[in-house]
C-alpha cells in the first residue's frame, strides 16, 4: 500500500470513527440499540436500566395471558434473551426466543412475550416501564 | 501541508516531535492493553477460557517489551493488535467502549509508518482528533439524552453505585441522600432529582466541560489551559468510574497537544500506574479503587 493511500484509508477509519456516535445515538433512540454499548460514547449519558423478558400462554385473540404457562426450565432462555435483548434492541426481535420455547413445550400453541424496558419519565422523573408485545402461533 | 486541511486544527507537530509522541504512545498503550490483559485474566481465573485468557496476557506482555527494540515497534503493535481483536471477538457484545477505542489506536498505528514525515505528522494529529471527538460526543449524548439538566442521571446513578454516592453525597442535603440511597428500582419510583442547586450545577457542568474542552483544544492560544483542564476533567471523572484503562489512553492523548517533552515524562509516571494497576490485580494491593 503506498503512503498517499495509507493516509486514505486512515482518513477514512478516523472520518468514520467521528461520525459513528451520530449513527449510534439514532439507533438507539429508534431501534433500542445499547447506549452503553458499541462505542457510542453515550456511557454515563442514560440510567442503565436492566431489561426484562416474560413470556406467557396465549388462548385466543382476547385471552388473558397465563404468565404462570412457561416453566421455570425456560427461565435461562429468558435471561439470555434479555441480555442480547438488552444489547442490540429491536434490531433482535424475539423470533428465535419464540421458536426455542415452541420446541420445548409442545402444549404452548400461542405464545406472547413482552420485553419491558425501563426509563426515567422526563415529566415525572420517575421510573416508568414501557412494554412491546410480541405475538407467536406455533 | 496535511490533508485533510481540517486535521490541522488540533495543531501539527514537525516530523521529529511527532516521532518522539508516536513512540511514547506506542510503548504507553501496549503496556496499558498488556496490565489489562493480566487484570482480566485473574479475574477470570478458574472460569473456562481462561487459558485463552492467559495466552493472550502472555504475548500482549512480549509485544510490550518488544516495542522498546528497535524495528520492532511495528511487529509489537501488530500482535497487540492481534491480542485485542481475538479479546474482543470472544467477549462480543459485551466488549468495555475502551475496546474499540484501543483498536482504532492499533489500526492507526499499524496502518502509518513512523518513518514516513508525511505519515507520522498525520499520525499524531489523528490521535488528538479521537481525544477530541470522544469528548465531544460525550458531551453531546449527554445533551441529546437530556438526563443531566436536572441531574436524573446523577441521581439515579446515586442509588446504585456507592462510588457514586460518595463522590455526590457532599453535594445535596443529608436527607436528599437518604432519600434517593432508599429508591429501588421499581415502577413510581423516584423522583430521580435532587433539591440542591450545587449538585444541579455539577449535573450541568459534566456536559458542558465535555462540549468545551475539545473546543479549547482546538485553539492554539488555549491549549496548554485546555490539557490541564481535560486532565483535572478525567480525574474527576475515574474518582466516580474508575474506569482506569480507558482515563490513561485518554490523559496520554491529552498529553500529546504539548510538546514531546510532556508525554516523555510523564511516561514513567505512566508505568509507575500501570504498576500499582497490575500489582492489584494480583491481589498485591487492595482493589477498592479500580472498576
Amino acid at each position: 500500500m503506498s503512503g498517499p493511500l495509507r493516509i486514505r484509508v486512515a482518513t477514512g477509519l478516523l472520518v468514520a470513527v467521528l461520525l459513528w456516535p451520530l449513527a449510534h445515538h439514532a439507533l438507539a433512540r429508534n431501534l433500542e440499540l445499547d447506549p452503553w454499548a458499541f462505542f457510542g460514547f453515550a456511557m454515563y449519558s442514560v440510567p442503565n436500566l436492566k431489561l426484562n423478558v416474560r413470556a406467557a400462554a396465549l388462548a385466543g385473540p382476547d385471552a388473558e395471558p397465563d404468565w404462570n404457562a412457561v416453566p421455570v426450565s425456560s427461565y435461562a432462555l429468558l435471561r439470555e434473551y434479555a441480555e442480547a435483548r438488552a444489547r442490540f434492541g429491536r434490531l433482535l426481535p424475539p423470533d428465535g426466543l419464540a421458536a426455542q420455547l415452541f420446541e420445548k413445550h409442545p402444549e404452548l400453541t400461542e405464545l406472547l412475550i413482552r420485553v419491558r424496558r425501563w426509563r426515567i419519565s422526563p415529566e415525572s422523573s420517575r421510573l416508568e416501564p414501557s412494554d412491546r408485545d410480541y405475538r407467536y402461533r406455533r | 501541508m496535511i490533508r485533510p486541511g481540517w486535521l490541522a486544527r488540533v495543531g501539527i507537530d514537525d516530523p521529529a516531535a511527532a516521532r518522539t509522541k508516536t513512540a511514547v504512545l506506542r510503548s504507553f498503550l501496549l503496556a496499558l492493553i498488556a496490565v489489562e490483559a493480566w487484570e482480566r485474566s485473574v479475574r477470570l481465573g478458574g472460569v473456562a477460557g481462561t487459558g485463552l485468557a492467559v495466552a493472550l496476557a502472555g504475548v500482549a506482555t512480549i509485544a510490550a517489551a518488544m516495542v522498546w527494540r528497535p524495528g520492532l515497534g511495528l511487529v509489537a503493535t501488530g500482535l497487540t493488535a492481534a491480542v485485542v481483536a481475538i479479546d474482543f471477538a470472544s467477549q462480543f457484545p459485551a466488549n468495555p467502549n475502551h475496546q474499540y477505542f484501543q483498536l482504532v489506536l492499533l489500526a492507526l498505528l499499524i496502518l502509518l509508518r513512523e518513518d514516513r514525515d508525511e505519515e507520522v505528522v498525520w499520525l499524531t494529529a489523528a490521535l488528538r482528533w479521537l481525544l477530541v471527538g470522544g469528548l465531544f460526543h460525550a458531551g453531546l449524548q449527554k445533551l441529546l439524552y437530556g438526563h443531566y439538566f436536572d441531574g436524573e442521571f446523577l441521581a439515579y446513578t446515586i442509588t446504585q453505585n456507592d462510588r457514586f454516592a460518595m463522590v455526590l453525597e457532599p453535594l445535596m442535603p443529608a436527607a436528599e441522600f437518604e432519600r434517593l440511597r432508599s429508591l429501588g428500582i421499581r415502577e413510581g419510583a423516584g423522583p430521580f432529582r435532587v433539591d440542591s442547586l450545587a449538585f444541579a450545577v455539577f449535573s450541568n457542568l459534566a456536559y458542558l466541560a465535555e462540549l468545551v474542552l475539545p473546543a479549547m483544544l482546538l485553539l492554539p492560544g488555549m491549549r496548554r489551559l485546555a490539557v490541564a483542564c481535560t486532565l483535572a476533567y478525567f480525574v474527576a471523572i475515574e474518582a466516580a468510574a474508575r474506569e482506569l484503562f480507558f482515563g490513561g489512553i485518554m490523559a496520554a492523548l491529552a498529553l500529546s497537544f504539548g510538546p514531546p517533552a510532556w508525554l516523555s515524562r510523564a511516561r514513567p509516571w505512566g508505568f509507575a500506574g500501570l504498576g500499582v494497576l497490575l500489582a492489584t490485580s494480583f491481589g498485591l494491593l487492595p482493589r477498592w479503587f479500580f472498576s
